[in-house]
């Protein structure tokens, strides 16, 4: 994944440094919500791989 | 459908990728060609999602599949064990030519699972395919509606819609029918790729957006238009979102160092 993040970087420069970190923030929490969410139930996170 | 039904979709509906729910699409050569014929003709830089099989889609060039749009393919793989290692190399080399072209490809494996063991899927992911920068993702379920899923109602052996959640519906989880040499409950590590398959080669999103970005890389200095235009189209969103969602699977998979860094 870094080396993916990284190429989008070196193809998209500026906009995606900026953008990464401010919705990866914001996804990183809707993930861990959405996981805690479903932690009861037999689902877990498989779903979401 | 004619090119005129599929123009009045695609300004009616805003839209620029269809999918050909047609599964000799590739097979009827002179029809496809025409397609992409008049596809040129009146500039037309659309996106198609289609089945196929290994051996269809090694019958074009790689010209031909990037000029037509194809951008997904379902490559059904069905039948008993051995036929599946007899698919196996047609897969391999069709596989790695979709690579070339930047084609992502999903490899659908369906009414063999029934009756073959959990260990076909062991030695499905370990064919060349699993070396090639696409997603093998096993699909293994029956569609209602189907002749199989009927066949297999008729058997008794699908489960009820309480056993199954609709975001599984891909049976990514879990089988929506017993499966007789599989326990009752989630699928084993074989067939659920996420033992040794999902730590060498990373979530499917994650290769998607490899692809993707490797066709945008290839194809933007294409000489035509049509070409550059599409694979921009289909990078849309990549600078920002897909930047973010890559940044938050870093985090997430922090624990497990080669799919995080890779």
């Amino acid at each position: 994944m870094s080396a993916i993040l990284r190429d989008i970087h070196r193809e998209f420069g500026l906009k995606s440094r900026l953008a990464a970190p401010l919705l990866g923030r914001y996804l990183l929490m809707a993930l861990r919500a959405k996981t805690s969410a479903s932690a009861g139930s037999d689902m877990g996170a498989a779903h979401l791989l | 459908m004619t090119l005129r039904h599929q123009c009045q979709l695609e300004a009616q509906m805003k839209v620029r990728s269809f999918f050909v729910m047609d599964e000799n699409f590739l097979l009827q050569r002179v029809r496809t060609l025409r397609l992409l014929q008049l596809m040129e003709r009146h500039n037309k830089a659309w996106s198609l999602y289609v089945f196929s099989s290994a051996n269809a889609l090694k019958s074009y060039s790689m010209e031909q599949l990037v000029s037509l749009g194809i951008t997904w393919v379902w490559l059904g793989l069905e039948g008993m064990a051995a036929a599946i290692r007899s698919c196996a190399t047609p897969y391999a080399r069709s596989g790695s030519r979709a690579a070339v072209a930047r084609i992502r490809v999903l490899v659908r494996a369906s009414s063999a699972w029934r009756n073959t063991l959990p260990k076909t899927s062991t030695r499905l992911s370990n064919t060349p395919s699993a070396t090639i920068p696409i997603p093998p993702v096993h699909a293994v379920h029956a569609d209602p509606g189907t002749p199989l899923y009927a066949q297999m109602e008729q058997d008794g052996v699908m489960l009820g819609p309480d056993a199954i959640s609709d975001a599984d519906v891909h049976g990514q989880y879990r089988f929506n029918y017993r499966h007789p040499s599989i326990r009752r409950g989630p699928r084993p590590r074989c067939c659920c790729g996420r033992s040794s398959r999902f730590r060498r080669q990373r979530p499917s999103v994650m290769r998607i957006i490899r692809t993707s970005l490797a066709g945008w890389r290839r194809y933007k200095n294409h000489a035509d238009p049509r070409i550059r235009d599409r694979f921009a189209w289909e990078l849309k969103g990549y600078s920002t979102f897909m930047a973010g969602a890559l940044w938050a699977s870093r985090r997430w998979f922090r624990d497990n160092p080669v799919v995080a860094e890779r």
